[in-house]
């Protein structure tokens, strides 16, 4: 219930400042939109014009993944600590993380309520199809989920190290840059050549964003999706407890003022 | 003249003393300006594995284009950009008051106070990266085309400043806007040529958000394949761009009402 609640909390102190929101969430909509017609030129050029509806596809999947996935609590987390903010969370009969994660449901609610209607206008414009089927659907569900929660997870743990580097944002800007590229924004993984393939395959960026995607846009066997599945759910795991970990070594040396 | 060069010598200083005490920071900020660079090159490179010309434009076009956004880019975040973001929150919570008890012309001011010095980092890699662009058609480059292009690349940062102004004055009408984060994003279409764009969408990015006129005119300048009419529309938008950012924070100037006590 008190998740519930500093979730709703969060999404109506944010609906209060929407124009402000809204136009944040414009802006996550530019790059994958960006990249749809570069690379809607670049098979024109290269002569595979019928692979246009799939990128197609994917930008504007990646459009909803990416708002969903997003995780910007990480920056007002590391602020928070910087500025000696982060007392009111741990004053909280609340876990910290949880109360974070919380903030993050609630600023969802407010950020999808434009990007959905947005994506739907695109799809309607651009007349794009996917083919799918209820496995699909409960891989992409199930993938997207998992990587929401692991691209929340890997901020926090960037974020707390607030507690060591004043400005934890240059931690968490090299992040969104490794993510853009290797994450399915700059260009579509099944576009990457073998060996960056085989390195976004190594490092948690593809299942923080373009797993869910590719999941509910390929033909995967069954077997290889549920593979897929388990790598990004270890990923989760790990990462998840690196991120405890660093925060509990984080709170003891965090230290406040101000009355 | 010599107060403005004083203040941007102290200005400048300061900022440089102040990210030199944070060296673990300073070197992440020079890490993300490098990253984030070969992030923008990787996508090109991405790019051209698939083709070898995409609407016209070869590789070595795209990356003397992409050194062109990466420097101008870096020449507005060292000091441009953070100041005009400044101006937006100093409105917002009435501390504009102290610029405007300043004995210097506030709208200069407002746009060369804050310093980044890191962005030097992106000018450098910009630079490198246009020459490194027009080492495969430096044959076809002349003085006259080279002096044209250095023109038209400054008038491309007039326009940027100029769009960037505008956004940033609109605090004074619109209190809580910080809609100058929307043409950050409306910039990142810069990294391409508008060619690569569909006809429509090179309109409103011609027309409506100049950002034809900040990467590929110049681009186009420095493969020497620029018209002379080009260039007067390039000098015009820039001019017409400036008259626009300067009279809206003009006006919006007389609008302020300070929140202070």
């Amino acid at each position: 219930m008190r998740f519930l609640t500093v979730a709703r909390e969060t999404a109506m102190s944010w609906m209060a400042f929407r124009g402000f929101f809204f136009s944040l969430a414009f802006q996550w909509l530019l790059p994958p939109f960006v990249a749809l017609f570069v690379w809607t030129a670049a098979l024109k050029s290269s002569g595979r014009a019928g692979e246009i509806g799939w990128v197609t596809s994917f930008y504007l999947l990646m459009m909803i993944v990416n708002q969903f996935t997003y995780s910007y609590e990480h920056w007002t987390v590391g602020d928070a600590i910087r500025t000696g903010r982060y007392s009111r969370y741990l004053l909280k009969p609340m876990h910290p993380m949880i109360q974070a994660a919380a903030e993050n449901v609630g600023g969802k609610m407010v950020f999808m309520s434009f990007n959905i209607p947005m994506v739907l206008i695109l799809w309607v414009f651009f007349r794009s199809t996917i083919a799918l089927d209820a496995y699909k659907l409960l891989f992409f569900a199930v993938s997207l989920a998992l990587a929401a929660v692991l691209r929340f997870l890997w901020g926090h743990a960037l974020a707390t190290a607030a507690l060591w580097l004043t400005r934890a944002s240059s931690l968490l800007l090299l992040s969104d840059a490794l993510l853009f590229l290797l994450g399915g924004q700059a260009a579509p993984t099944a576009m990457f050549p073998q060996w960056l393939s085989d390195l976004a395959g190594a490092l948690p960026f593809r299942y923080m964003l373009a797993l869910p995607v590719e999941l509910l846009l390929g033909s995967h066997p069954h077997g290889e999706a549920l593979r897929l599945l388990a790598v990004q759910s270890v990923w989760v795991l790990g990462v998840g407890c690196v991120s405890w970990a660093f925060w509990h070594l984080s709170m003891r040396q965090y230290q406040s003022t101000g009355g | 003249m010599r107060t403005w060069l004083k203040l941007l010598w102290v200005y400048g200083k300061l900022a440089s003393l102040q990210d030199a005490a944070f060296r673990a920071n300073l070197l992440i900020g020079v890490l993300h300006g490098v990253l984030g660079f070969a992030t923008a090159l990787g996508s090109v490179f991405l790019l051209y594995n698939q083709a070898p010309v995409v609407n016209g434009w070869a590789a070595h076009e795209v990356v003397t284009l992409l050194g062109v956004y990466t420097l101008t880019h870096g020449v507005i975040g060292v000091f441009i950009g953070p100041s005009l973001e400044q101006l937006v929150e100093q409105v917002i919570d009435g501390s504009y008051d102290f610029v405007l008890l300043k004995p210097v012309k506030e709208r200069i001011h407002s746009s060369v106070r804050v310093w980044r010095p890191v962005a030097v980092t992106e000018c450098l890699l910009g630079f490198i990266t246009v020459v490194a662009g027009m080492s495969r058609s430096v044959q076809s480059l002349t003085w006259g085309s080279a002096v044209v292009a250095v023109a038209i690349w400054a008038a491309s940062v007039v326009t940027v400043y100029s769009i960037l102004l505008f956004l940033a004055s609109l605090a004074f009408y619109f209190k809580g806007s910080r809609l100058s984060w929307i043409f950050d994003s409306m910039f990142l279409m810069a990294r391409y040529p508008v060619d690569i764009y569909p006809s429509w969408f090179r309109v409103v990015l011609t027309w409506v958000v100049p950002v034809a006129f900040v990467t590929t005119v110049p681009a186009r300048a420095l493969n020497a394949s620029l018209s002379a009419t080009d260039v007067l529309i390039a000098l015009v938008v820039a001019v017409l761009a400036n008259l626009l950012g300067t009279r809206v924070f003009d006006y919006g100037l007389r609008r302020y009402t300070s929140a202070t006590g």
